[in-house]
């Protein structure tokens, strides 16, 4: 065939239709895009990657609709933390000129996705001494951070470009005299009866439990499972969650969780637990959280093992103390996790396991990474738990004033988080490194 | 006074006006020599003087002719009649006064020359042998001994030969006829030790044998034996042969007692320099008796080319003698053997390696220096004798393709390159154009043409011109051979190179710094990276023009030539763009999907490119075929391009 020929031509461009039409469809009418996944996104977003439209939002949409992704899920968060570096700061007119050396407007202009070669730590794309450009003059003003690198501010447990509650200097001032332990902890009870009481749906009288005729003989263990339980106490029955007996709900969704419990179900969704429910993709399973960046290790039998609420909370029992613990070792298989046991925070729990120490003395994973929170709701404050474990992750010192200080002061938590051997090791022992920021504040106070 | 064989009246040559040159020796080489002075127009007159009583005839088919292969008739070599040449025969030159610039001949005439061309040829030489005078014992040089072994042949029973290179063969195959016995005593282990290597030799041996030759290898004659006539020969190692003839063909002595006695300078052979000069002005020596530093050729070949040459040199300034290539080709008792060039141990500093081809009755070896051939020996008919012939004679490049080609076919160039005739219509002949084979027959047929109006008619070799060697081997006119095109194959060199860097080369990391910027902002800043990726576009669209240049025949401004050179610098800048937008980084996806679709557009590219930089030195339709495939594969590759390109530009504006 000579390609000179009209035909020749012809035949070209018809044979690059379906190439065509592939991409075309992928790009325009499905709602999963892998072969428009230009590479990994950053640990935080890598199970949702493939659903471009979360971030993506519209077509052609530039810098302004993936700002308003950002802030769609974030900025919750960053209002609570009391952001340090917020908008307004870039969008005032005095700043400018800094601008041009990172324009801060956006969160992409330090937290770009899919370019896993470049990225560090918290998801950040710059170099890590990009305090420089803006606080390059630091020395003028505190002339204790003379001769102190641009890349130590934030990895010294100093400080944070948004989260800085735990570090700012009058804080640090006010708790800078406190015992490593404190003698009462300041743990609160959880109140879900009365949150829930406040939903409204709370029922009255003893359930009265209808099954279908072919459960009858399951529903037995079951029952008695749930005999004792809070869910019992609470007058929530089988047809409560399953619904009625015609129309048999075997395996209930979240969304039936969450009818009483909304708060949890809700900060479940914002964690990497739940992250996938909250974009109606499959519930997340170990192995999907494993990508190029994040190697946590996972005990291999239970990579497949899907994550919904039933997970962690045996439905029938719902046994918090399962839930703090034993459910969490039944996945997580990495250093600090298999520290725990033997830790002093495990020991402790044990302890309570035998009944030898109020539950509030005792320390379990729940303790700090789905830490007891007051929630404002309904005119009334009420102390849940909060289900997403990365809101005290990171960066680690935003744990401090939620969790740490419940038991310990703050130069103590300082030092102990900023020390990777004891975290570890799940902090057994004292911290191997002094953080120096308190004694700073106070230098400069006096 | 001599026989006067010419036209002409004695009185017209004494009128002759000078230059008058006269030739000493008539064989093939003299007479070649004559002949060609006439062709260039030799203004003088020219005097040709034989000491043979017998009109001038080709020395070399004495074998055949004894043999019975050849009539008599054909021996006859004649010097073209002109009304300025005088031959005299059985009129030997005995003295020659260079300072008085005439000769003297054996009745006691002297003639004056203004040019002497010494072409006195050779003598066989005989060993001092015991019994060499005995009768029985022959020579084999001239038509007398042709007759004499032509009455020897039919009383003799056993007939010793001895010498077993060309000569010897030779004569023993023609001493075979009417049941007598030839044995060949060769003094080395090989038969034609000058030409063949041990291979070739045996082989040689083997089918002499079956003819009927015996041989007696490395073994030297110390004496013959017999009271008046030949009885027996007494062999070196003990051996002692009966036997009636002996028959010397041990090679030859140059004829120069002439010239020695004259004063010029000999050594082996005459002196000449590379005008053919000897030590004296206006005497020149050809053929067998000349010695070109150091080297006498004792061949047909070599003497008919210094002929040519001096004709030339002496008519106007044509090139200088360099000295000639030793070909043998003929045939051995109806055996071709070929041997040409540097073949002997003698040049084993300049072989460095040699390529071999065994089959059934055909042997061929080729002689090498690096990837240059120089040389060569065959056994059995080769039909690629004329083009082995001509890459020998220019010391031409051999490929690696052609030496695994030759290793299983025994073939060295195409079939095309010794028989393009043999080729189907369909074959393309110009891939631009595309003309095919068919479209040039029909036009030969229809009317007889040459190259130019083929041009004109069928647009053959008009776009690149590399087909042009092709074309005019069809057309059997000189064929003009391109040379390397070294620019080309230079901006291929730098392409490949980048190429590799950007394959080989990780992705370059980022910054570790804000305080000291880096490079990186190249490939990773939005609007750099819209800058450079248009501007790929850009460069790849204009290398475009290349690909109209060749398709549309209307496009015809500036060569072909800069076209393709455009191209691949464009691409080239394309490539240095690459790096710069991607960082070396193939990244993932659509994106690495797109980056590996080009790279193998530019390597395809680079391939054909490097073909088309040597097509037209190589004049080959293998090479053609080859680089069509690669042109092909340049274009099917390129086809997913144009929609992963544009998927990728609108990805970054989509997403």
């Amino acid at each position: 065939m000579k390609l000179t020929s009209k035909w020749g031509w012809a035949f070209w461009l018809v044979a690059m239709l379906p190439l065509s039409g592939y991409l075309g469809t992928q790009m325009f009418v499905q709602p999963q895009k892998p072969d428009f996944l230009i590479g990994q996104t950053t640990h935080g977003h890598h199970q949702i990657e493939l659903e471009c439209t979360v971030c993506h939002q519209t077509p052609f949409g530039g810098k302004e609709v993936l700002q308003e992704a950002c802030v769609s899920c974030h900025a919750a968060e960053l209002k609570v933390a009391q952001d340090s570096h917020p908008k307004t700061k870039f969008t005032d007119p005095r700043n400018v000129d800094r601008l041009e050396k990172v324009d801060a407007r956006y969160c992409v202009a330090c937290h770009a996705e899919h370019n896993e070669d470049i990225t560090r730590p918290m998801g950040v794309t710059m170099p890590t001494d990009y305090c420089f450009h803006c606080h390059q003059d630091i020395a003028e003003d505190r002339a204790s951070h003379e001769g102190m690198a641009f890349d130590t501010f934030a990895s010294s447990g100093c400080h944070n470009f948004h989260d800085n509650r735990a570090l700012y200097e009058d804080f640090l001032v006010a708790n800078a005299h406190s015992e490593w332990l404190l003698d009462t902890p300041a743990s609160s009870e959880i109140n879900v009866r009365s949150y829930v009481k406040f939903l409204g749906q709370l029922p009255e009288q003893a359930p009265h439990n209808q099954i279908p005729e072919h459960m009858a003989e399951s529903a037995t263990t079951y029952h008695s499972d749930w005999a004792g339980s809070a869910h019992q106490r609470s007058n929530v029955g089988c047809n409560s969650c399953h619904g009625e007996a015609s129309d048999w709900q075997a395996r209930p969704a979240e969304q039936v969780c969450m009818n009483c419990h909304q708060q949890e179900v809700e900060t479940f969704k914002r964690g990497k637990h739940g992250m996938r429910l909250a974009q109606n993709l499959s519930p997340m399973t170990p192995a999907q959280s494993m990508n190029s960046h994040g190697k946590l290790a996972f005990k291999s039998a239970n990579l497949d093992q899907t994550l919904t609420c039933n997970t962690c909370h045996n439905p029938h029992s719902v046994n918090r103390q399962e839930a703090s613990v034993a459910s969490c070792l039944s996945c997580h298989d990495d250093k600090h996790s298999l520290a725990f046991e033997n830790s002093p925070h495990g020991k402790l729990w044990q302890a309570f396991l035998k009944d030898e120490l109020p539950e509030a003395q005792a320390v379990s994973c729940a303790t700090c990474h789905l830490p007891r929170i007051e929630v404002e709701q309904f005119n009334e404050t009420f102390t849940l738990v909060q289900h997403n474990q990365n809101d005290t992750l990171r960066p680690n010192e935003k744990m401090i004033r939620p969790v740490c200080m419940d038991c310990h002061g703050l130069t103590f938590a300082i030092d102990a988080l900023a020390d990777e051997t004891l975290i570890v090791n799940n902090f057994a022992g004292q911290p191997g490194r002094h953080i120096e920021s308190v004694d700073l504040a106070l230098k400069r106070v006096r | 006074m001599g026989t006067f064989e010419s036209i002409q009246t004695a009185e017209q040559i004494l009128d002759a006006k000078p230059p008058l040159i006269v030739i000493i020796g008539n064989g093939p080489v003299g007479v070649h020599f004559a002949n060609q002075l006439i062709k260039s127009g030799w203004p003088g007159c020219i005097k040709v003087f034989g000491e043979e009583a017998c009109q001038s005839y080709n020395r070399v088919l004495l074998s055949a002719f004894l043999n019975g292969e050849v009539s008599f008739d054909a021996l006859n070599n004649p010097i073209v009649q002109h009304s300025e040449v005088l031959q005299l025969v059985d009129c030997r030159i005995e003295k020659i006064e260079p300072a008085r610039q005439r000769v003297l001949d054996q009745y006691g005439q002297w003639y004056d020359y203004d040019k002497l061309v010494l072409a006195t040829g050779s003598s066989p030489h005989i060993p001092k042998i015991p019994g060499r005078e005995l009768n029985g014992v022959y020579r084999f040089r001239d038509m007398q001994d042709t007759e004499a072994l032509f009455a020897r042949r039919i009383k003799s029973r056993h007939t010793i030969v001895v010498g077993g290179g060309l000569l010897g063969l030779e004569t023993a195959k023609a001493m075979l006829k009417h049941s007598t016995q030839v044995t060949l005593v060769q003094h080395t282990p090989t038969l034609m030790n000058r030409q063949l290597d041990e291979e070739a030799s045996h082989r040689i041996q083997r089918f002499a044998e079956q003819a009927g030759i015996s041989f007696r290898m490395d073994q030297r004659v110390t004496s013959i034996g017999g009271t008046q006539h030949v009885e027996n020969v007494q062999l070196h190692k003990g051996d002692m042969l009966e036997c009636d003839s002996v028959i010397f063909a041990t090679g030859i002595v140059p004829n120069i007692e002439l010239a020695r006695a004259a004063k010029l300078k000999v050594r082996q052979g005459i002196q000449i320099d590379a005008h053919l000069q000897t030590s004296e002005p206006n005497v020149f020596a050809i053929g067998e008796c000349a010695d070109f530093e150091g080297q006498v050729f004792g061949l047909v070949g070599p003497g008919l080319e210094q002929a040519s040459v001096l004709a030339g040199l002496l008519t106007d300034s044509a090139s200088n003698y360099q000295g000639s290539t030793l070909i043998t080709e003929l045939k051995v008792l109806g055996l071709p053997v070929f041997s040409m060039g540097k073949v002997t141990e003698e040049f084993a500093g300049e072989i460095t390696h040699t390529w071999e081809y065994q089959a059934d009755d055909i042997y061929r070896r080729l002689f090498l220096r690096g990837n240059r051939v120089i040389g060569a020996i065959a056994i059995g008919s080769w039909e690629e004798i004329k083009p082995v012939q001509a890459a020998i004679q220019k010391e031409g490049l051999l490929w690696p393709w052609q030496k695994w080609n030759f290793n299983k076919t025994g073939r060295l160039f195409d079939d095309e390159q010794s028989s393009l005739e043999n080729l189907p219509d369909a074959t393309l002949i110009c891939n631009c154009q595309q003309v095919d084979l068919g479209q040039i027959r029909t036009c030969l047929i229809e009317q007889k043409t040459d190259f130019d109006t083929l041009q004109q008619q069928l647009g053959v070799s008009t776009t690149c011109g590399s087909c042009k060697p092709l074309v005019q081997q069809l057309l059997n006119e000189p064929i003009e051979q391109q040379p390397i095109r070294f620019s080309l194959l230079g901006m291929t060199a730098i392409a490949a190179l980048l190429l590799s860097v950007i394959i080989f080369l990780p992705a370059l990391p980022a910054s570790e710094s804000v305080q000291t910027p880096g490079w990186d902002w190249l490939w990773t800043d939005s609007l750099a990276r819209q800058i450079s990726g248009f501007t790929m576009l850009g460069l790849i669209t204009l290398s475009f023009l290349f690909s109209a240049r060749k398709r549309f025949k209307k496009f015809s401004w500036l060569s072909f030539d800069f076209w393709r050179g455009l191209h691949s610098f464009l691409i080239i800048l394309v490539l240095v763009t690459l790096m710069l937008h991607t960082g070396f980084s193939f990244g993932e996806g659509i994106n690495q999907w797109l980056i590996i679709n080009f790279v193998a557009i530019v390597l395809i590219g680079i391939g054909s490119a490097v073909l088309a930089s040597v097509e037209g030195n190589l004049a080959n339709t293998r090479i053609k075929q080859i680089k069509r495939t690669f042109v092909w594969g340049h274009i099917i590759t390129f086809w997913p391009l144009p929609v992963l390109l544009s998927y990728h530009i609108l990805s970054v504006y989509y997403f």
